[in-house]
């Protein structure tokens, strides 16, 4: 990995100059895959009495190697899962110099994925913003802000012949290119007084933003040679052509008002008041209205605190507001029409259009109105500072995919369901324990939360969370975390001389798992799934520490999340395997159940004789508690005085994730597989990067 | 400066107040809306098209699940290897249960087309256009619903009637009762077979035959048998069908051959992306070498029984599409052992290239009707000789030597026959499980194959993940 910046700022008069410029070049952990960035900025501001006027503009060039990864199976799987799935026997290359291929096991030679798949993406940005403000009297002024942003990504993958999907299809290339606009207006009324005592700050605003997307795809295979990848897509066969294009666009418009009030700088009152519409909820639905209000009170400057001289802060502040969430896909309140598959009639393709959604027309803003109360304070001559914050949060109609019977005709609904609630403590510290020469600093967080579902509805339940051969995993429930894992709980292994028959599971064999029947009806069924874990922590914790002697310094940060759990995918596929010629787990395995190792833990690997269960188990839902060494930080500062070419010129070395301290048996306990969606699960997990970085710092003298 | 500042102000102003208006409105450009879509026939054409789409449903899950769930759990058929087999053991061992993702994928699957269906038949008479083009559509629709209950019922026993495209996410309904269930399909299909065209101009299109044929067919399984005999006559009176005419029995299903006077109704595929059969890339052995251009060879093998190939006569051309011997792709012959022989009934399309192969799926076809009669007549009056004649033309065909009456002591006789005529015929077509639970057998032959199998099984179970969301559906008995 390498990053490389250089920074100019300068400026004559009124007017101001900042730019810079950035490279970066990363490579994957996973052959074949990487990043380089070319980034570029420009600023120019310029300020008289009454006019501000500014450009900020910023061009971005980013291209990226993907190596194949994902939640795919089989013969689309990724690196990862072909990986961990492969026959381990199976030779990167056979005698003759090909790649080793096996016929009987469904995925592909891993190597060969990371050889054989071109997935290359180019992503040019061009943002920025030009803004104007004019002091109509000294308190009263107006701001416009128009923004922009612009953003052209093509994506090239060539899939070829080598591997088994390009082998039948003599290579496979898809092209996809998309271009996003957004664009910004924000008009703002400001006015400012302070009249003795009383400060005033009131803001008056309206808010534009529009969103546009644009696509265009082509896919094409059967290439006469792979040499020629995505570049000459017609050569491929032509009824295997593909084309497709789509066009979105969303708008967000705000109205926006603010109101502080201060008294002597001691007491102060906010009041904030948000009209947010969005294009994306239904027609008598867009606005959701958004008050706020926080009180603030510096208690240190009362009389009678401010001859105690060990306090040297002491604040009390609490608020109250609501605030709105939209982050859903366009057009989910529409009927929709459109292309709705192919039918075969007189020998020949033929589009046929329907109904494309279940479309929810009284769809409107998520709600969260949240508490808060805290308290910041300083000891000793600020030595000591820190915060102590509550929360409480509480979400109402919540935007979620319901799943609706499919006797509909369709599988999900998006629909604002029932209401969660989030609470917690937050704490915060901040320590100089030894300030001389040598210098010792401690930055230490905590913090608590709570999730619990508060309502649903008037429905059950709903099951959520699906990949690879596993679907419906969590549980949204009321009491319950959101998303919590949901499946069997493993009571042990069948043994030689246990009573199966009158059991249960009266179908198992010795070696295969004994699931609790929660329901106690004498056999496992549906109804025996239970709760197996929440994804939530109960706590999350960092302790930073700098330690500094002249020109040297030590930094090292500890990171650590405690009492949630992960649900580990590929143990739950390792060890109920689609096909038994599937690598498994070694843990497991080696370890595994025989009339001769009649453990309690491990099942024997068999194939099960009757499937009671589904794999979504007590086994695979891991506890993910962990304490990691996330940065070390070695500096050194050279000690420059009246140097020629620099003001400052320093070295750093950086260590990042040196060690990770947790029982979790998958390769990172962080990981979703699912990104930002509220469920979480660790199937194919990018393996987590161990890095170490020597760092450069150096400030030419310019001419000034 | 100033003046310059203020008219940029003001024309923002402007921009804003024009903005305010319809800021907010949902621009739709890839997709139409229900103002500007129900016009025109087109319209109406395409509403229609959709449905057939998702009752063809084409590509890996349609072909593959549905010839799993009917002969994997039969005498015909093992699968091995792959990712399949892990779907395919517990059907075949008889351990399914109702999470298995199978039923789930058949019950959306034909949900999905019964509701595109449900779209035509609500809408289309709205549109203004040619008024017998029009009840013809609704006809279609209104077959390809009732095609669509047919398959569901096979799997699961009645299900929810869901007659009306005006369906909302709070719809909880409940199972049908079987005599509802029943009379509604047999309503529909008699009443459109007297709309429906005898030939479509498009080949794949719903036809009155084709109406007669589920009929039939769905009174067999329902062992109505006068009116099986009833449905069959009408249908072989119409004169547009018969057997294949051929060199060779099994030239039947070659591409070139497709678009015959003996497939009532198919399922369409041409070789494209996602619009063909992958039956062939899971028959063929592991390096089989395609005659014609390269192709997909998954790492799932179907595998044909022993004892079903050994039950073939000697004569019968039927059995020759089942190899039992191979080149692969070095030049070497690999001799196909034990329970290892492979139905390449639907033969090698040979330009076509990946797993999409266009041959036509029958979902029906007249020696089906012949037979269906055959054992309808002998279920009402015992063996007889127009049962005998009507398997014999059937036998003819397959240049198998002819039955003759005295042969068949008693009904169970002949009734056991034509089960294994049956097999002969039809398999790789998704018929045995239903020939074996309509014959009393699918469970015997399960437990006859070493199977834990209970009688409860000729049900699939409602999907677990469909219970779950719809508390108002009662599970089948036993699971």
């Amino acid at each position: 990995m390498q990053d490389h910046h250089v920074t100019f700022s300068g400026g004559v008069d009124k007017l101001n100059v900042h730019a810079s410029l950035n490279y970066a070049n990363q490579q994957g952990v996973v052959l074949n895959s990487g990043l380089k960035k070319y980034i570029g900025r420009a600023n120019l501001n310029y300020q008289s009495d009454r006019i501000r006027f500014g450009i900020n503009l910023n061009g971005s060039s980013i291209d990226d190697q993907y190596a194949p990864s994902g939640v795919s199976i089989n013969e689309s799987a990724g690196i990862i899962y072909s990986a961990l799935f492969q026959d381990p026997t199976l030779p990167i290359f056979q005698e003759d110099g090909s790649y080793g291929v096996t016929r009987i096991v469904n995925l592909e030679n891993p190597y060969a994925l990371s050889q054989e798949i071109r997935d290359d993406g180019k992503t040019n940005r061009t943002f920025g913003n030009v803004y104007t403000e004019y002091a109509i009297l000294p308190e009263l002024s107006v701001r416009a802000n128009v923004g922009f942003d612009r953003q052209n990504a093509r994506r090239d993958s060539y899939i070829s012949r080598l591997l088994k999907r390009g082998e039948g299809t003599k290579g496979m290339a898809n092209i996809r290119s998309n271009e996003a606009l957004n664009n910004l207006l924000e008009l703002t009324a400001t006015y400012k007084k302070q009249a003795g005592a009383h400060g005033i700050e009131a803001l008056l605003g309206y808010t534009f933003q529009e969103f546009e997307f644009r696509g265009l795809s082509a896919n094409a295979q059967g290439f006469p040679l792979d040499a020629l990848y995505t570049d000459n897509i017609g050569a491929g066969l032509q009824p295997t052509y593909g084309v497709g294009s789509e066009r979105t666009r969303n708008q967000l418009q705000s109205y926006l008002g603010r109101v502080n009030y201060n008294l002597l700088q001691k007491y102060l009152l906010t009041f904030t008041f948000r009209a947010d519409g969005s294009s994306r909820f239904g027609e008598s639905s867009k606005f959701g209205f958004f008050p706020s209000a926080a009180i603030g009170w510096h208690l240190k400057d009362e009389a009678f605190l401010k001859d105690v001289s060990f306090l040297s802060d002491l604040k009390i502040r609490t608020s109250y507001g609501l605030t709105g969430n939209q982050e859903i896909g366009n057009y989910n309140s529409l009927v929709l029409f459109g292309p709705s598959g192919e039918a075969v009639l007189g020998g020949a393709s033929k589009v046929g259009v329907s109904a494309v959604q279940l479309p929810n027309p009284n769809l409107k803003w998520e709600t969260t109105r949240q508490f808060d109360i805290g308290v910041d304070f300083g000891f000793l001559d600020h030595r000591i500072t820190g915060s102590v914050d509550f929360f409480h949060k509480n979400t109402q109609d919540l935007l979620l995919l319901l799943p609706v019977p499919r006797t509909t005709g369709f599988n999900t609904t998006l629909r604002n369901v029932g209401g969660v609630k989030n609470y917690g403590f937050e704490f915060g510290l901040n320590t100089l324990n030894i300030d001389r020469e040598f210098k010792w600093k401690s930055n230490i967080n905590f913090s608590t939360i709570r999730n619990e579902v508060t309502d649903l509805g008037g429905l059950p339940f709903i099951l959520a969370g699906s990949a690879g051969f596993i679907n419906d995993f969590t549980i949204i429930q009321e009491g319950q975390p959101l998303n919590a894992y949901y499946g069997y709980q493993i009571a042990g292994v069948f043994q030689l001389d246990d009573d199966i028959e009158n059991s249960a599971q009266p179908l198992s064999r010795p070696g295969e798992y004994r699931y609790k029947d929660v329901d106690g009806n004498g056999r496992i069924d549906a109804n025996d799934r239970t709760i197996l874990g929440s994804p939530f922590p109960d706590f999350t914790y960092g302790v930073n520490n700098d330690f500094s002697y002249k020109s040297f310094g030590l930094s090292f940060f500890v990171q650590g999340v405690s009492g949630s759990s992960l649900f580990y995918m590929n143990r739950a596929d390792s060890e109920n395997p689609i096909s038994f010629r599937r690598n498994r787990l070694r843990d497991a395995y080696l370890d595994r159940w025989t009339p001769e190792n009649p453990t309690n833990t491990n099942s024997s690997s068999v194939p099960v004789a009757v499937s009671y269960a589904s794999n979504v188990n007590s086994r695979a839902v891991e506890n993910a508690s962990y304490i990691r060494l996330k940065n070390v930080q070695l500096r050194y500062q050279l000690p420059l005085k009246n140097n020629a070419f620099f003001d400052a010129l320093s070295f750093h070395f950086t260590a990042q994730n040196l060690f990770t301290i947790t029982n979790y048996s998958g390769s990172d306990p962080e990981v979703s597989a699912f990104g930002t969606s509220n469920v979480s699960a660790d199937f194919n997990a990018y393996p987590l990067t161990r890095s170490y970085i020597f760092g450069i710092n150096a400030n030419l003298k310019t001419g000034r | 400066m100033k003046i310059k500042m203020k008219n940029s102000i003001g024309l923002l102003i402007v921009f804003l107040l024009l903005s305010c208006q319809h800021a907010l409105d949902e621009t739709v450009y890839s997709s139409f809306g229900p103002d500007n879509f129900f016009n025109s026939q087109e319209d109406a054409e395409s509403l229609l098209l959709a449905a057939y789409a998702a009752e063809q449903k084409q590509g890996t899950d349609g072909f593959r699940n549905i010839l799993v769930m009917a002969e994997v759990n039969t005498d015909l058929l093992i699968i091995r290897e792959g990712g399949l087999r892990g779907l395919a053991q517990p059907l075949e061992d008889f351990t399914w249960n109702p999470a298995h993702e199978f039923f789930a994928t058949a019950w959306s699957k034909y949900y999905n087309a019964i509701y595109k269906a449900n779209l035509v038949i609500d809408h289309v008479p709205n549109i203004d256009f040619d008024e017998n083009r029009k009840n013809q559509i609704i006809a279609e629709a209104r077959f390809l619903r009732a095609s669509n209950y047919i398959y569901l019922y096979d799997l699961f026993g009645s299900v929810p009637l869901i007659t009306s495209s005006e369906v909302a996410a709070d719809d909880r309904p409940s199972r049908a009762e079987k005599e509802e269930f029943v009379r509604f399909v047999e309503d529909e299909l008699l009443e459109v077979s007297a709309i429906l065209p005898v030939e479509q101009a498009e080949y794949g299109r719903a036809t009155k035959g084709a109406a007669w044929a589920f009929l039939t067919k769905f009174h067999l399984n329902n062992k109505k048998w006068d009116k099986v005999v009833e449905r069959a006559n009408e249908l072989i009176g119409l004169g547009v069908y018969d057997l294949f005419d051929g060199q060779k029995r099994t030239d039947l299903f070659l591409i070139e051959n497709e678009e015959n006077k003996e497939f009532i109704y198919v399922r369409p595929h041409i070789a494209q992306p996602g619009l063909g059969t992958n039956y062939l890339p899971h028959a063929a052995p592991p390096n089989y070498k395609y005659k014609g251009a390269a192709k997909t060879n998954y790492a799932t093998q179907l595998k044909t029984l022993s004892s079903f190939l050994d039950s073939f006569h000697l004569q019968d051309e039927r059995k020759e599409v089942i190899i039992t011997s191979y080149e692969d792709l070095n030049g070497n012959i690999i001799s196909l052992g034990k329970d290892d022989a492979r139905s390449f009934k639907f033969q090698e399309d040979l330009p076509a290239t990946g797993a999409d192969l266009g041959n036509d799926f029958p979902v029906v076809r007249y020696a089906d009707i012949l037979l269906s009669k055959a054992e309808a007549l002998n279920e009402l009056n015992g063996p007889n000789q127009e049962s005998i004649d009507l398997i014999n033309q059937v036998r003819e065909k397959a240049n198998v030597p002819p039955l003759s009456l005295s042969s068949f002591g008693d009904k169970a006789a002949l009734r056991d026959h034509i089960l294994k005529e049956r097999s002969w015929e039809f398999f790789t077509e998704e018929l045995r499980r239903q020939d074996l639970i309509r014959h009393g057998r699918f469970i015997e032959y399960a437990k006859a194959r070493g199977k834990v199998a209970f009688d409860y099984q000729i049900r699939y179970p409602i999907p677990q993940s469909e219970i779950d969301r719809n508390p108002n559906l009662v599970q089948n008995d036993g699971y």
